[in-house]
């Protein structure tokens, strides 16, 4: 279905091509996009400046969640209670 | 065969059942433990949920088939404690009815161009505690999927049945989560004045 998408870039699809590559723009984000899909968008971002900016964009959202939200550290005290609690339990 | 394993599993010693608890499930507590305290922004309270998810994760270990993803099966526990004991208990005041939530982001007339003007650099001078704030703004569900997509790095299936939801709807919580950090990070930039 998105595959045909590629031999329809006239101008009169393009905003539907936009909106269906806006809403599928995650896939590739997220890497789970199939090969078909995968084509259709790359080829599609590289020809469309706003679409490429929104995928951009969502794309250094998901790198900045991932590299500057601190990990908390484990409370010291955790593994020996949980080892306390399960000697007790079982 | 399956019945051969069955008993194999039931006549595992108690030591040996605890040998093979710590090896495969004691290394992710670093992880669950982020994820009880991304849920509920608390320390004592994630300390509890965790206790919690390994004595469960204990009592049904039979039932864990060895060397399956014992990641989203542990994280699968946590999300359901976390549902059903955790947020009866705490009367938590934001508390969302998600449903509601979901078919109204997931109406199409939500408006795309919103957050396009959030900018990149604007991020990148952001410190964490601020994008921690922003994800911890949303409600728990949207921020739920963020936390499993993009700090833990689970697929959209391992999603799907940690959270017991269809592909589809990974994926539509996923879109909406996004959007509405990126309004909240927006909104940050604009106080802060990051975004001029």
């Amino acid at each position: 279905m998105i595959a045909n998408n590629l031999i329809r870039m006239d101008k009169g699809k393009k905003i539907s091509e936009c909106n269906e590559c806006i809403q599928a723009l995650h896939l590739l984000i997220d890497g789970e996009a199939s090969s078909n899909q995968k084509e259709f968008l790359e080829k599609h971002i590289e020809e469309c400046m706003p679409c490429y900016q929104s995928y951009n964009l969502d794309k250094n959202v998901k790198e900045i969640v991932k590299s500057k939200i601190e990990k908390k550290p484990v409370p010291s005290a955790l593994i020996a209670n949980i080892k306390d609690k399960l000697n007790e339990s079982f | 065969m399956e019945e051969n394993r069955e008993n194999i599993r039931k006549d595992l010693s108690k030591a040996e059942k605890d040998a093979q608890f710590e090896k495969e499930f004691m290394p992710l507590i670093d992880s669950l433990y982020n994820f009880a305290y991304r849920l509920t922004l608390d320390e004592d309270d994630a300390n509890d949920l965790v206790q919690e998810t390994y004595l469960k994760a204990y009592r049904f270990f039979n039932s864990y088939e060895q060397g399956t993803n014992a990641k989203a099966w542990l994280f699968r526990i946590l999300k359901n404690s976390f549902i059903n004991d955790f947020r009866k208990k705490s009367k938590e005041p934001s508390k969302v009815d998600y449903q509601e939530v979901e078919s109204y982001y997931n109406s199409d007339d939500v408006d795309e161009s919103i957050t396009t003007d959030l900018r990149i650099e604007s991020l990148q001078e952001m410190i964490g505690d601020e994008v921690a704030t922003a994800l911890n703004a949303l409600a728990v569900d949207f921020r739920t999927i963020i936390i499993l997509c993009d700090l833990e790095g689970f697929t959209y299936e391992e999603m799907a049945k940690i959270l017991d939801i269809p592909i589809g709807t990974v994926r539509s919580r996923l879109h909406r989560a996004r959007n509405l950090l990126k309004e909240k990070l927006k909104a940050y930039a604009g106080t802060m004045g990051y975004n001029k």
